[in-house]
């Protein structure tokens, strides 16, 4: 596949693709290995045909979108390349609407693949918006509920329509051992936290304040090859957490990250940028959060079940989803599949 | 030991004098740092300094939403409950106030300065804003029933809970001869000029208003100056005549003006939102309070409100600040927060 292309991040359209990363204000070292680990989920050996696996073998052909928009609202740029090749995988041509500022993304993926353009307008531009989901037959959106529901109101019926919405994830550690909390450092520090797939919170089986000094040697070491500069933004967002922190626990920072060891197990949302709750174990606190929950890192025991649409995963593996899974409980390619025509 | 220093600050707003700022501000801060817990956990790590009232540290005002920031017992009776606006997130901050004595002390001669003039002839007031009964939670609706209780001869009250009685509002101000007294937020005010173009008469000179708040999502907004036109038009008010509030739920004092003066129990402060060190007059930072009547609560707070001193220490807001920009898929804690999550 021409995408295959952005592969090399030192040249071509796999360059821009890393410049443009970079200037959404992520390292270069979290960009290349955050791109990195998408590309290599594509690349891993049957993984392409291991997606394909879940098509029908006596699809129709009409069946099949021939032109697919992706609108990018406010995501990853591994989430817009993983949603591109999807599209690409059944053969349909692209058209990616990046989200605001984020252009560069959309036009180094497009630079890799002819069958792949660029349409940029604002959000609040209707006609825009109308005039492409009319040229398209499949739509996937990747935004808030509130974009999602919008789209999904302006759109025929007669279009495959699929949408991922914004989501949480956590881990859930019972383990002090070195390789567990350098694993969670790592998905801590990929993409900054910013992904859906980041943890905002770890329930930890031990006492959350002594775990801190543990976590945070861990953070220093993978800090070395994951650095964040801490920007205005990042700390003006983290400043209530920090007073939260110091006021209900105690709240520990390294040169990036921020730890706060809370004694209610209560989750609570992160402002990312590397900020991460610590709380003591729970499952029921687990639970009411699961509707929301995209993935659960997981090192130890867990004895709930918990709803299909949550990917379990182990710990330093929440970053890197393999080609099948199934994002938000959703096959890959089926619900990009026209509607069946009733005769 | 609360008694003796409310007797203190019940003194200070009788005979504010300067110099008794500091010495009061670290009776107060000293006081809430031994009776609101969280508040002394939150001195001691940042390294038990209070040796200066600007040490103090500061706590952002959404964390209201969050942590019971009062120092009553749960159990305490309360003199009322205020809950902020959830506009931001969609979840509400909670103000516990279990005395309003110093409330009642300090909101008089701000008011009767800056909105009144200093005219304390007792006129008849129109509100826009809803009856204390009606909104229980609301600090603004306590405020304007508490003044209007102590400065109005009559309140007519025209927002109900099904919302602003455009045509009531309107009948207020006809075949009126004295100087009235409006007491409104932004919004309710655009709705009512809006809504009643037709029926509108410029007010008896010498009339005033007191205009507060944002417009929270709930009508057109306006920058100043075409909204003192569009007053000016439909009420025949000077923008003089129209004085501006700042208040919070959080906050137990105001400051009034244009740009907002504080009265001498409130110093304003602008801050780096990296260092949280003041900023020198002039520079941009974001605003934060020492509000000497917050005993019960926090006195030293920090809003998510932009503004500028002026070389005379009045405050110049300059909106919101902007939220850092989100950069991936990750649910943000507002829409966790519409969601109903925690």
């Amino acid at each position: 596949m021409k995408l295959f292309e952005l592969s090399d991040l030192d040249r071509g359209p796999g360059r821009s693709l890393l410049q443009a990363t970079t200037a959404m204000g992520f390292s270069e070292a979290v960009s290349r290995i955050g791109l990195e680990t998408e590309l290599r989920a594509w690349l891993k050996p049957g993984a392409i045909s291991a997606v394909e696996g879940e098509l029908p073998s006596d699809l129709r052909r009409s069946r099949y979108p021939q032109k697919v928009l992706i609108i990018a609202a406010r995501t990853l740029p591994a989430s817009t390349m993983r949603a591109t090749l999807m599209a690409r995988l059944l053969g349909a041509k692209v058209i990616l609407k990046p989200a605001s500022g984020q252009a560069a993304i959309a036009h180094a993926i497009a630079a890799a693949d002819p069958e792949v353009s660029v349409r940029p307008f604002s959000s609040g531009d209707l006609t825009e918006l109308d005039a492409a989901i009319a040229e398209v037959d499949a739509l996937v959106v990747l935004g808030s509920d509130e974009t999602i529901k919008e789209i999904k109101s302006r759109t025929p019926d007669t279009k495959a329509f699929v949408a991922y919405g914004h989501r949480v994830s956590a881990a859930w550690l019972d383990s002090d051992a070195d390789a567990a909390l350098l694993a969670l450092a790592r998905d801590l520090c990929a993409w900054d936290q910013a992904g859906c797939l980041s943890p905002q919170v770890v329930w930890v089986s031990s006492s959350p304040e002594a775990m801190l000094p543990k976590l945070a040697e861990a953070l220093r070491r993978v800090e070395a090859e994951l650095p964040m500069a801490l920007s205005h933004d990042a700390l003006v967002a983290r400043q209530p957490a920090l007073t939260y922190a110091e006021m209900m626990g105690k709240a520990l920072s390294t040169e990036s990250a921020l730890l706060c060891a809370l004694k209610s197990p209560e989750f609570r949302p992160s402002p990312g940028y590397r900020c991460l709750w610590v709380l003591p174990a729970s499952e029921a606190h687990l639970q009411t959060i699961e509707p929301y929950l995209s993935t659960l890192g997981i090192s130890g025991r867990l004895t709930i079940p918990l709803a299909d649409h949550v990917r379990r995963c182990p710990i330093g593996e929440m970053q890197r989803p393999p080609l099948t899974w199934a994002h938000d409980g959703l096959p890959n390619l089926s619900p990009m599949l026209l509607p069946q025509r009733r005769h | 030991m609360r008694e003796a220093l409310q007797n203190k600050l019940l003194a200070f707003i009788a005979h504010p004098k300067a110099s008794d700022f500091e010495r009061l501000a670290l009776e107060v801060v000293r006081y809430q740092a031994q009776h609101l817990p969280p508040y002394g956990r939150l001195v001691e790590a940042r390294g038990g300094d209070l040796s200066d009232w600007r040490s103090a540290p500061c706590v952002p005002t959404e964390l209201f939403r969050d942590i019971d920031l009062c120092s009553a017992e749960p159990e305490q009776p309360l003199s009322a409950e205020f809950l902020t606006s959830g506009t931001t997130t969609g979840r509400r901050g909670r103000r516990r106030v279990p005395d309003l004595t110093l409330y009642h002390a300090g909101m008089m001669a701000p008011f009767v300065a800056h909105v009144l003039g200093g005219d304390t002839t007792p006129r008849h007031w129109l509100s826009l804003v809803p009856k204390p009964e009606e909104d229980p939670a609301s600090s603004l609706s306590h405020m304007v029933g508490a003044l209007g209780e102590r400065l109005s001869d009559t309140l007519t009250w025209v927002m109900t809970p099904q919302g602003l009685d455009i045509d009531a509002a309107s009948a207020f101000i006809q075949g009126q001869g004295e100087p009235l007294i409006i007491m409104t937020t932004a919004f309710a005010l655009i709705h009512w000029l809006d809504g009643a173009a037709d029926s509108l008469t410029s007010l008896p000179a010498g009339s005033r208003m007191m205009l507060t708040g944002g417009y929270k999502g709930r009508a057109r907004s306006l920058e100043e100056p075409e909204l003192l036109a569009l007053i000016k038009h439909g009420l025949g008010l000077e923008a003089e005549a129209v004085v501006p509030e700042y208040g919070m739920t959080e906050l137990t004092s105001q400051a009034y003006g244009r740009p907002f003066e504080a009265p001498p129990w409130l110093r304003l402060r602008v801050v780096d939102p990296l260092s949280g060190e003041d900023l020198p007059q002039g520079e941009e930072g974001l605003v934060a309070f020492f509000d000497l009547l917050n005993l019960d609560n926090v006195s030293a707070l920090l809003t998510g409100d932009l503004g500028r001193l002026d070389e005379e220490g009045r405050l110049e807001l300059h909106g919101r600040a902007p939220g850092a920009l989100l950069r991936g898929c990750s649910l943000s804690a507002e829409e966790l927060g519409v969601l109903g999550q925690p």
